[in-house]
């Protein structure tokens, strides 16, 4: 007998059993092959920022660092308003970043660039930034990564083609269904966070990036508050570490609308993004960090002063 | 004198914007924050990472309004205890002055009448403070002025004096105030200094300002004159103070100046050192 010859009640039960048990065993096998965990100082390499911002968020997060660093620079400046433009405005850094120097000839094609298309344009060279990370295991592989990421959507697919399936049939003989379109429809949400849900960080990795945030912490408020006291690498570093966040003042705070928000530090993987039309290809990882209180307290003129 | 002062060494004030120049200086004992920029104890991770180290934090009051004639707000106190817990601060610290009265805030801090009257209402405020504080120590901090409320019935010093002993306060000795005070008003800084109830001492404070129609502002938002790095060296000549601070609250500079004034400070407590521990082998 076929599962889908079950009675609706028993269907229904062993439909809400796999959904159950599938959500948690999709999580615990991107788990398993996220290792290793182990923090030994010998998995901790000096990494420079664009390769910080590149375990944040992926190759996204690590253009645009190379971009907050080079606006900064004065070397790019921001145009329009939505969207955002680049364009070349000074001379480029005697030591600029491969990175760097990938943005600055994508902005040269045209006066002006968008953002978006800048991204697209130096992917390769940003994927380039993987290859130590993944040498010291901070990042999955790509075949560990596609495993990981395409084992549990296909897990969600098959459950929701046969809520779909089974639903065909309630119709056809006229049977009550709302129960199983609501299980169905809660099958496809969870196909969607899986899809958009990207692996991209080692637990090792996701460790050491929240190590790094921990040890960075006075960038993050000094990045925020005063960045023009900052070089641009502590700029690129400080968007790496904690996203958009940092951009708040000057001429990056141009920038802060144009890059996407990250989210909480989350297990390492990269996400859809409300704010980008891509999903899945393009990560968004790191971010948090935390805002602090202002710095004037009561110097003083008329009366008296602290 | 019931308390035991805790050793700092060399200080700054906390501010987002110095919070880099800050950590990565080493030599650092304490920093000092201001207790109104962090509601709910919210402390930055920055913060944190200094404590980690071993860094002192002592949350600094400006709203507590301990020289008003009217009762002080005790929320405002209870607020600045938890967040002394928070950071298990040695201790806090407010002004000798008021900001508030009939509803109304000053936006700056004014300076006490030294009358018997104005006396007594600051020593009732700062006990009820002290009250609700304990058991943290309570620092009070004299303040610059440009100008004396009429018919002052005694010095100063002996108002300070006076209120620290009646409420067993420890003393937040601003140093460049001190300098201001006798900028603008008159008088010798270092005898000022000495009226003062030296051995109350906390911390000091060493802050910056400008000079404008010929009356200076403790703005702590210019570079700290060499007068009151010279009044430092005399003060650490008479007494060892705790604990010396910069206090930089605006326009901020590159983290190379900071760092000056920092060694500037530390040389002239030295220079005072040696002068003292001089005197005394002499």
């Amino acid at each position: 007998m076929s599962i889908l010859d079950l009675r609706g009640p028993e269907f229904l039960k062993l439909y809400a059993f796999l959904l159950l048990a599938l959500v948690p065993a999709g999580i615990l096998f991107r788990w398993l092959l996220s290792g290793p965990y182990d923090d030994h100082p010998s998995h901790q390499p000096e990494l420079d920022p664009l390769e910080v911002a590149y375990l944040g968020g992926g190759g996204s997060a690590a253009t645009e660092a190379a971009i907050a660093s080079l606006v900064h620079d004065e070397t790019l400046t921001v145009r329009g308003s939505h969207p955002r433009r680049l364009k070349i405005a000074g001379r480029l850094p005697n030591a600029i970043t491969p990175l760097g120097n990938a943005v600055c000839a994508s902005v040269a094609l045209d006066d002006e660039q968008g953002i978006d298309r800048v991204r697209k344009g130096v992917a390769d060279e940003a994927a380039k930034l993987e290859r130590r990370l993944a040498e010291y295991q901070l990042v999955l592989d790509p075949m560990r990564r596609t495993v990981a990421h395409v084992v549990p959507i296909v897990l969600f697919i098959g459950l929701f083609i046969l809520g779909v399936t089974k639903i065909g049939i309630g119709i056809s003989r006229g049977r009550p269904f709302g129960y199983l379109l609501a299980l169905t429809a809660v099958a496809l949400a969870v196909l969607i966070y899986f899809a958009c849900e990207v692996p991209h960080r080692t637990r090792r990795g996701t460790r050491f990036l929240k190590r790094l945030k921990s040890e960075h912490a006075a960038l993050h408020s000094t990045a925020k508050t005063a960045p023009s006291q900052l070089p641009a690498d502590d700029i690129a570093l400080a968007y790496g570490l904690y996203g958009a966040d940092v951009l708040s003042m000057g001429p990056l705070a141009k920038l802060q609308q144009a890059m996407r928000p990250r989210d909480s530090e989350g297990g390492g993987s990269s996400s859809c993004s409300s704010s980008s039309s891509s999903c899945g290809g393009s990560s968004s990882c790191g971010g948090g960090g935390s805002s602090c209180g202002g710095g004037a307290g009561c110097g003083g003129c008329g009366g008296g002063s602290s | 004198m019931s308390m035991m002062q805790t050793q700092l060494s060399l200080g700054i004030g906390w501010r987002p914007e110095l919070a880099l120049t800050i950590d990565r200086r080493k030599d650092l004992g304490f920093v000092e924050i201001t207790a109104e920029n962090f509601p709910r104890g919210a402390v930055p991770p920055a913060i944190d990472r200094l404590r980690e180290r071993g860094l002192a934090v002592i949350p600094h009051g400006n709203s507590l309004s301990l020289g008003g004639a009217e009762p002080i707000d005790r929320d405002r106190v209870r607020a600045l205890a938890d967040l002394a817990r928070r950071v298990n601060a040695p201790f806090v610290s407010e002004h000798i002055a008021f900001v508030r009265a009939g509803g109304m805030e000053a936006g700056h801090l004014l300076p006490v009448p030294r009358t018997r009257a104005g006396l007594e209402a600051t020593i009732e405020n700062v006990k009820i403070a002290r009250d609700l504080l304990a058991p943290l120590p309570l620092a009070l901090e004299n303040i610059s002025t440009l100008f004396d409320w009429p018919n002052a019935e005694m010095s100063e010093a002996d108002f300070v004096t006076e209120i620290l002993d009646r409420t067993d306060s420890l003393l937040l000795l601003d140093i460049a105030n001190v300098w201001a005070n006798a900028k603008n008003l008159g008088g010798d800084p270092v005898e000022l200094l000495r009226q003062l109830p030296l051995g109350r001492i906390a911390y000091c404070h060493v802050g910056g300002g400008e000079e404008h129609n010929g009356v200076y502002h403790d703005s702590h938002a210019a570079a700290v004159p060499e007068g009151v790095f010279e009044l430092v060296t005399e003060l650490c000549a008479i007494t060892d103070p705790p604990g010396v601070m910069i206090e930089r609250d605006d326009d901020f500079p590159p983290a190379a100046v900071i760092e000056a004034e920092l060694d500037r400070l530390a040389q002239a407590v030295a220079e005072g050192a040696r002068r003292r521990e001089g005197a005394h082998v002499g």
